[in-house]
């Protein structure tokens, strides 16, 4: 039935091009009916009725429009019409679709020519009774199963195939990475963390945002602390989200035995409603004044070793408290966050 | 396509050879009285009575018709043999020590039955007749039936046949019938493709080793289930039911 065809072809092409888009999915539909050009009962043949009538008066049915030579011939017509639109992939669903519909005519009971013009006829399988025939009630099932594989290819090609649904499910580091990479320069991503803490052990699973990506780790906080996975947290399963749109824009300030204050307040009021970070290694001339926040689960975002100060993804508004009336060397970088 | 080809062959040789052609029915006897009387060769011999009178003629025994029909062939004789697959061993036997006479032999069969006679012959694989012959053996048979059939309807039934004239005339017997919605192919013309679909199917175990060989898990573990899954679905497919009906 045409459209048997019709939905394997769709639902193929939503798979393996990865999309859920119109013109591709339209594009499946019209290669799984050229096919049946060759004969002047299918839609395609009526619509087509000088062409498929030509090919009825010679060929057998499933023959010259069945086989692999028309897909290529598809193809290249295809991948001429989709260089010159610049919608390469978009056009290969045409062929694409065609020798799916090729192929799932195999599983019937006349099978086809798939290598026309050579004369053999290509099944499935050598026993005709367990090929289906056209038009019977396996066609029924094998019409539900096409429409629930294009269904889960619209579904998937929605959040990025099937590979990155299954990377995504199992909460693989990889895809975890690869999000927040995707996402991080327009919007806020979010972890989603099944865990427990290092300390205790207890649960720490919940919804972190995610401010940098180390390696395989990642620099998260719930809006109170920060933490490392890793090494703060025990995670077991972490994916990643994208949030609302959010800027990220990166400042370096280079202190040359400067006042701390007015730098940081003024980073502070030049951009309000951001939330700020500080990375970096700065001297300092009283380091023994500094007070660094210690203990408990966070981690430690601000150490002080002799005169030098390590930042570390440290809260702006902390460190102003902390580093008032500090005149300091070195550089930092700001992590602004709008 | 075996066709009109032995006719056409006695009539290209006609000037050449002694011809016989003569189809195996059931009937030794028959089958050599036949290549016999093609060949002027008597087919009877004389009776006679006690005394050793002569008292008419009599057909010749299958065995003394061998012998006579061996005694007057030679290296200007050529045999035909339509249907040769059907040639009983004694008939093969027989052609045999023709054959060492220096007669020729032509033989047409479906198949090379791949024994004795046909080992020592050359063979001559024949070209499958066209699809338009097909389409014309099916329109004549269904002219002769008196049956109304479509080009369409010809089309969507030539599958069946294959490029078997003897399947082509079958074909639209059944379609008076009304046996052929669910008709099976009975041609051997085909190829299972199977295998091209587990080759395909393998492409996700190159996926497979391809994650792992960049270290990512995604393409690693989703090449490892796609491949196992399609692999199970094969296996599933295979499940089968009684191979022979009741009776068989």
């Amino acid at each position: 039935m045409a459209i048997t065809h019709a939905v394997i072809a769709a639902g193929g092409v939503s798979l393996l091009l990865g999309t859920a888009d119109p013109l591709p999915l339209g594009l499946a539909v019209l290669g799984s009916q050229l096919p049946d050009l060759d004969t002047t009962t299918s839609v395609i043949g009526q619509i087509a009725f000088p062409i498929s009538s030509w090919i009825e008066d010679r060929f057998p049915h499933r023959s010259i429009t069945h086989c692999l030579l028309a897909t290529v011939t598809l193809a290249a017509l295809s991948l001429v019409t989709g260089y010159v639109l610049g919608e390469i992939k978009v056009w290969m669903a045409l062929p694409l679709a065609h020798v799916l519909a090729c192929f799932a005519d195999c599983f019937t009971r006349q099978g086809v020519q798939l290598f026309w013009p050579i004369p053999v006829w290509a099944v499935s399988v050598a026993n005709p009774r367990r090929r289906i025939y056209t038009g019977g009630p396996a066609e029924y099932w094998v019409l539900a199963i096409a429409t629930a594989v294009l269904v889960a290819g619209i579904w998937l090609a929605g959040v990025g195939g099937p590979q990155a649904q299954v990377s995504r499910s199992l909460g693989l580091r990889d895809d975890a990475i690869a999000t927040y990479n995707r996402n991080v320069s327009t919007s806020e991503v979010w972890a989603e963390i099944t865990g427990v803490w290092i300390d205790d052990r207890t649960d720490a699973s919940g919804k972190y945002l995610i401010l940098e990506n180390q390696g395989s780790e990642f620099i998260i906080t719930d809006g109170k602390s920060i933490y490392q996975t890793g090494k703060n947290i025990i995670v077991n399963k972490l994916l990643t989200k994208a949030g609302e749109a959010s800027q990220r824009i990166v400042k370096s300030l280079t202190l040359n035995d400067q006042d701390l204050s007015p730098v940081l307040q003024n980073l502070l009021s030049s951009n309000p409603g951001s939330t700020i970070y500080l990375t970096g290694s700065i001297a300092v001339d009283f380091p023994e004044e500094i007070q660094p926040v210690s203990g408990g689960r966070q981690l430690q975002t601000l150490t002080v070793s002799g005169e030098a100060v390590e930042l570390n993804y440290h809260p702006l508004e902390l460190a102003i408290a902390q580093l008032s009336d500090q005149w300091a060397t070195g550089s930092i970088t700001a992590l602004i966050l709008q | 396509m075996i066709g009109d080809m032995p006719e056409r062959l006695v009539k290209l040789y006609a000037s050449e050879f002694a011809i016989s052609t003569a189809i195996y029915k059931g009937s030794g006897k028959r089958f050599f009285n036949s290549i016999a009387e093609q060949l002027d060769i008597p087919t009877t011999e004389p009776r006679y009575n006690k005394d050793g009178e002569c008292v008419g003629e009599k057909a010749m025994s299958m065995d003394v018709l061998k012998d006579e029909i061996s005694d007057n062939i030679g290296p200007n004789t050529l045999l035909i043999f339509p249907e040769a697959k059907r040639l009983t061993t004694g008939v093969r036997y027989w052609l045999e020590d023709a054959i060492s006479n220096g007669v020729k032999v032509i033989c047409f069969a479906a198949a090379n039955p791949g024994k004795d006679i046909f080992l020592e012959m050359l063979e001559i694989e024949l070209e499958l007749p066209s699809d338009k012959l097909i389409r014309e053996t099916m329109q004549a048979e269904a002219n002769r039936m008196g049956l109304n059939i479509t080009r369409s309807r010809l089309a969507e039934l030539q599958p069946l046949a294959g490029r078997n004239p003897m399947l082509a005339r079958k074909v639209i017997r059944n379609e008076r019938l009304g046996l052929n919605q669910k008709a099976s192919p009975q041609h051997t013309q085909y190829v299972v493709v199977m295998p091209l679909v587990i080759a395909c199917l393998m492409a996700f175990g190159v996926m497979r080793f391809i994650g792992m060989g960049t270290r990512n898990k995604g393409l690693y573990i989703f090449g490892g289930i796609a491949l196992i899954s399609g692999m199970t679905l094969k296996q599933v497919g295979q499940v089968r039911g009684a191979r022979k009906r009741l009776g068989q």
